[in-house]
C-alpha cells in the first residue's frame, strides 16, 4: 500500500505542474503538495524514530485540494502521510490532515469551520518540510505533540488590519478540541474545550514579524483526573533576503502533571542563491509532579544542529543536517528523570519537492 | 559526520554562483484588458496584487494576476523589481500561505502568449510579459511608477 502510495503521488507532480494551465472551468480549483524523503541515521540510540541502522522510511508528504468557488466561499481539503522510521508515534497510512470551508468576509475578516491547521507559532500552522523549514520538520522541542496539536476540529477566526507599508497585525482566534501523544507507544487523549488565540506584528520591515498567543485545553487523562492545560507561546522571525532567523518560546502549565517549557533558536545565511546554512538550538525542560518521588525537573531534550541547504530550483531543495542531541528521549528502552541523560548524534539527509 | 558537514560546506561555498546583477531596466511590462481604465500602478501596487494582499480593482471587481513560471529569468527579474526580493524568497512566502491553507498563489503561465491570451479573454487580469514580446489587440501595457 505504501509503495503504491509514494508511486501515485510522486506520478502526481507532473500532472499538478501541467494543471496550471487547466481550462476555464476548472480555474477554480488548485492543487498543491509537497513530498520530502529522507534518509535518517542515529550513532547511539534511536530517538525520533531514527535508528542506529538507518532508515529511508523516514517521509513527509501531503496533497492539497483548494476549490474556491467565488471571492466569499472556499472549501480546502489535504491528505497527509508521515513516516518517522521506527517512531511509535507514527501513523501508517494516509490521514486526513484538514478539510475545512472558508468564508471570506472580506479581504481582511475570515472565518473557518472545519479540521483547521492550528496558527500557533511559525511552523505549526505551516508545518510541512516543503515551508520555509531548512531542517526536515521543525524544532520537535516547541512543535512536541504532547503539547500542542497540528489542527483544531472546530472554528476559527482571522482578521487582519494595518497599512502594506508600516505596521500591521494578524490576529487569530479558535475554539474546538483535538488531540494530543501521551506515553511513549503512540497513545492519543482527547483535548477538549480548547480556545486560544495568537497575534502577529508584521514591522514595517518585509519579513521581520513578532508574535504571542495562548490556549488552554481540558486534556482527559488515561487514568485521573483531567488536567486543564495551559499554553503560552512567543515568536520572532526576520525572514530577511540572506538572513533567516527565528526564536521561539513556549511555557506550558500541565495542571497536576507539571510543566513543559521550550525554546530555540535558530539562524540561516543564504550564501548564494542556491546554497545556505542553518544552524539551530532546542531545548525542552520539564518539571513533573509526582506524590511518590516529588517534583523533579530535568532537561528532556536539548538538539544542536547544522543544517546545508541547496536549492536545484526554488521548489526543489536537497537538505543535509547533523545533530547532537542529549536528554531522555532514547527510543530503545524506557529511561526516567532520574537516569543519567542519554546522548546521541544522527544525521538527516533529505530532498523536499513541492508544487 | 562533522566532517562530512564542513567538507559539504566547504564544496558548497567553492561551487558557489555569483548574485544575478540588478536590473537597471525592466525587461518586463505589465498588461491589462484593454476595457480596464487602470493606466498605472506603483510598484507596492503591484507587490501587493501578485502578493494577494489586495484582491480588488478600485472599482470593486476581484483581480485576477497571473505569473510566470519560477524558474523563468522574466519572474526572477519581475520579482526583484516588483516585490524587491528573490523569486525563491517568494516561493518561501507563497508555501507558507499554501501549506497553511491561507491562499493560494497567482495562477501560472507557461509563455507570454499564454498570459497575453489569458488577460485577453479576462477583464479583470493582470499579467506581466518580456518588454520585446509585441501585444495583441485585446490588451494594453500599463505603467509601474515607483
Amino acid at each position: 500500500m505504501r509503495p503504491l502510495l509514494f508511486t501515485a503521488v510522486l506520478g502526481l507532480v507532473p500532472v499538478a505542474a501541467f494543471a496550471q494551465e487547466m481550462p476555464e472551468w476548472l480555474s477554480r480549483l488548485s492543487l498543491h503538495g509537497y513530498i520530502s524523503q529522507a534518509y535518517a541515521v542515529s550513532e547511539d540510540h534511536p530517538i525520533f524514530g531514527i535508528p542506529t541502522e538507518g532508515t529511508t522510511d523516514y517521509r513527509d508528504l501531503a496533497l492539497q485540494f483548494r476549490y474556491d468557488a467565488d471571492r466569499e466561499h472556499a472549501f480546502v481539503l489535504q491528505l497527509r502521510q508521515e513516516r518517522l522510521g521506527d517512531s511509535p508515534r507514527q501513523r501508517d497510512d494516509v490521514e486526513l490532515d484538514w478539510a475545512f470551508y472558508q468564508y471570506n468576509v472580506s479581504e481582511r475578516l475570515t472565518f473557518k469551520a472545519g479540521r483547521i491547521p492550528l496558527p500557533l507559532g511559525i511552523f505549526n500552522e505551516a508545518g510541512g518540510p516543503a515551508t520555509a523549514s531548512p531542517f526536515f520538520r521543525p524544532p520537535n522541542e516547541f512543535y512536541e505533540r504532547g503539547y500542542t496539536s497540528k489542527t483544531v476540529e472546530g472554528v476559527l477566526g482571522s482578521v487582519s488590519f494595518g497599512t502594506l507599508d508600516a505596521w500591521s497585525f494578524d490576529v487569530d482566534g479558535y475554539f474546538g478540541q483535538w488531540k494530543v501523544d501521551y506515553g511513549d507507544e503512540g497513545q492519543q487523549s482527547d483535548a477538549r474545550n480548547a480556545w486560544g488565540g495568537q497575534v502577529w506584528v508584521n514591522t514595517p520591515v518585509e519579513g521581520v514579524r513578532a508574535g504571542g498567543g495562548a490556549y488552554r485545553c481540558d486534556v482527559e487523562a488515561p487514568y485521573g483526573e483531567t488536567a486543564d492545560y495551559l499554553m503560552l507561546h512567543a515568536s520572532i522571525e526576520a525572514d530577511l533576503e540572506r538572513w533567516r532567523l527565528a526564536t521561539e518560546y513556549l511555557s506550558g502549565d500541565l495542571d497536576q502533571w507539571g510543566r513543559y517549557r521550550a525554546w530555540y533558536a535558530q539562524a540561516g545565511y543564504e550564501v548564494t542563491p542556491r546554497f545556505s546554512v542553518h544552524a539551530r538550538g532546542a531545548v525542552a525542560r520539564i518539571t513533573a509532579l509526582d506524590d511518590d518521588y516529588g517534583t523533579t525537573t530535568a532537561t528532556l531534550s536539548e538538539d544542536l544542529a547544522l543544517s546545508l541547504n541547496y536549492a536545484v530550483h526554488p521548489a526543489v531543495v536537497f537538505k543535509l543536517e547533523g545533530h547532537t542531541n542529549e536528554g531522555f528521549l532514547r527510543e530503545d528502552r524506557p529511561q526516567n528523570l532520574y537516569d543519567p541523560p542519554s546522548e546521541t548524534r544522527y544525521l538527516i539527509a533529505s530532498v523536499v519537492a513541492s508544487f | 559526520m562533522l566532517r562530512i558537514l564542513a567538507l559539504l560546506l566547504m564544496a558548497g561555498v567553492a561551487t558557489a554562483e555569483e548574485w544575478p546583477a540588478p536590473a537597471n531596466e525592466p525587461a518586463y511590462r505589465v498588461v491589462v484588458h484593454v476595457s480596464n481604465p487602470v493606466g498605472s500602478l506603483t510598484r507596492a501596487e503591484l507587490s501587493a496584487i501578485y502578493m494577494k494582499r489586495t484582491r480588488s480593482w478600485r472599482d470593486g471587481t476581484a483581480i485576477l494576476p497571473v505569473d510566470q513560471r519560477r524558474d523563468s529569468r522574466l519572474r526572477e527579474r519581475f520579482s526583484r523589481a516588483v516585490h524587491g526580493k528573490s523569486v525563491a524568497y517568494v516561493t518561501r512566502y507563497w508555501q507558507r500561505l499554501i501549506f497553511s491553507g491561507r491562499a493560494v498563489p497567482p495562477r501560472v503561465l507557461r509563455s507570454d502568449a499564454a498570459v497575453l491570451d489569458f488577460v485577453q479573454r479576462h477583464a479583470e487580469a493582470v499579467g506581466y510579459v518580456d518588454a520585446r514580446t509585441p501585444l495583441n489587440g485585446g490588451v494594453k501595457a500599463i505603467a509601474v511608477t515607483p
